[in-house]
């Protein structure tokens, strides 16, 4: 397994030499890079996983709208709210609703080439009352987090790494309970990605559709009980009129012990992402 | 003191005022390789009131920007639309008109409401069409900003130290004014 996880991270960071151009537009992460200033963009996002019952396939899906908005070129936030059927009785509802800020604290440029570091925090209150292992800030639990993000861009290939605290604040985790609980409160999420663009080798004009593609290694690791996970996740992107990203990704277990979702089954997404540029200025 | 010093110095400079204009400048950004990036500083520059139009050499990052008859152009404003889009201003070049125009190193000149200081330029008159390279800090990548330091011990028009520079006997905007060279 160690063997797999060093080839796939080989496969993300060994590639400077090659001439691709790449991008950052992670379709399960985010870079250390804002959103453009005054400018607003609205993604929805939608996850879908097949859950094996005993008498049924059920399909488990999520759907997520965010509005990011871009405060200076260092500050962004972002409103998060989603609906699914993973809780509950299998009925589609109101699941969570959070808010993500990210603070670009370092930005050295130079021509086809960045480096990037950001901090970001995140809050999430959800509907859900605590069910698995793995913890998500994507509406699973109400949790907070924080983390840094770095993302480095050489040759015209991007490359990101991310490393955060989840922390669950569920009010039943201070409930009084002697008994065996399946699930902990607080972990350490990473992950590494890397991005190409595939189409166009070369520019012509902001109306070419870009295709990229990405490979994201996305893991957690319980701190307060012995539980981990490793997912790959492969992403296609189009990128159409150089303002709407459409994204289709697979993700999968590489590896791990935790209790999670659908007995960690693989999970597709899909998302389409509008931006606006100067929404916000006079 | 070092500041009396340096205005004093200052107010020896001899200003010419120039009714020429800046008709076009060619932009290069860094730190960027994708369409959707180049596309977000495309439309911060197009907001502003004084560019006509832009067109993007999107393979260069580069930008070459036509500004409209008659109004001021000012080089602060296009810095500040690239830096809002994410980025930063590797190269900027602005093409001057040059009529019957006496320029030398420590010389400064107003267009508009800028004043243009020159740096480490040929002792002659130009006419016709001259480029002026900007070398402030901010409009070069930190490596080739690195490379036009030195030319000058004096605070005022080392790069990057645009916010001190006061001329006591004009009205003169901090940050209004630039350091430029012709190559």
């Amino acid at each position: 397994m160690r063997k797999l996880i060093s080839l796939v991270v080989l496969v993300l960071v060994g590639t400077t030499h090659n001439q691709l151009a790449a991008q950052e537009l992670y379709v399960f992460s985010d870079p250390a890079s804002n959103v453009p200033a005054k400018s607003l963009s609205l993604k929805y996002n939608g996850k879908f996983m097949m859950e094996n019952r005993p008498s049924s396939k059920v399909l488990l899906s999520r759907h997520m709208a965010e509005a990011s908005i871009g405060l200076n070129k260092k500050l962004m936030f972002r409103p998060v709210f989603t609906f699914s059927n993973m809780y509950g009785r299998g009925d589609m509802r109101w699941e969570s609703a959070g808010i993500y800020v990210k603070y670009r604290f370092l930005s050295s440029d130079a021509i086809h080439r960045h480096f990037r570091a950001a901090a970001y925090i995140k809050g999430l209150y959800s509907a859900n009352s605590l069910r698995y292992e793995e913890l998500t800030g994507d509406g699973d639990q109400s949790v907070v987090q924080a983390g840094l993000i770095f993302t480095q861009l050489v040759n015209k290939l991007a490359v990101s790494t991310t490393i955060g605290w989840t922390e669950v604040i569920n009010q039943e985790r201070w409930l009084k309970y002697d008994g065996p609980r399946l699930f902990g409160y607080r972990s350490l999420n990473y992950s590494l990605s890397s991005g190409y663009l595939l189409f166009p080798r070369t520019y012509k004009s902001y109306e070419q559709t870009n295709f990229n593609f990405y490979l994201e290694l996305i893991g957690s690791n319980a701190i307060d009980r012995k539980a981990y996970f490793v997912d790959l996740a492969p992403a296609m992107q189009l990128i159409v009129n150089s303002n709407t990203k459409i994204n289709l990704g697979y993700r999968f277990q590489l590896s791990g012990n935790s209790f999670r979702m659908a007995s960690a089954a693989p999970s597709f997404s899909f998302s389409v992402e509008r931006t606006f540029f100067n929404t916000f200025r006079k | 003191m070092k500041k009396i010093l340096s205005s004093v110095v200052i107010l020896l400079f001899i200003t010419a005022v120039s009714n020429a204009q800046i008709k076009k400048a060619t932009l290069q950004a860094s730190g960027l390789t994708c369409a959707m990036c180049a596309k977000s500083v495309y439309t911060n520059l197009t907001s502003l009131s004084f560019v006509e139009s832009v067109d993007t050499d999107l393979n260069a990052s580069a930008f070459e920007i036509k500004f409209k008859e008659g109004q001021h152009v000012d080089p602060e404003a296009l810095r500040k639309k690239v830096e809002d889009a994410g980025f930063s201003v590797s190269q900027l070049h602005l093409e001057f008109d040059a009529k019957n125009h006496k320029l030398e190193h420590d010389t400064h000149l107003k267009v508009g409401n800028s004043y243009y200081h020159f740096v480490n330029v040929k002792s002659k008159e130009y006419n016709g069409p001259i480029t002026l390279h900007v070398i402030d800090k901010d409009y070069l990548t930190a490596k080739d900003h690195k490379k036009v330091v030195g030319g000058s011990n004096l605070d005022c028009y080392k790069p990057g130290n645009t916010t001190k520079c006061v001329m006591p006997n004009h009205e003169v905007h901090e940050l209004n004014i630039f350091h430029v060279t012709i190559k």
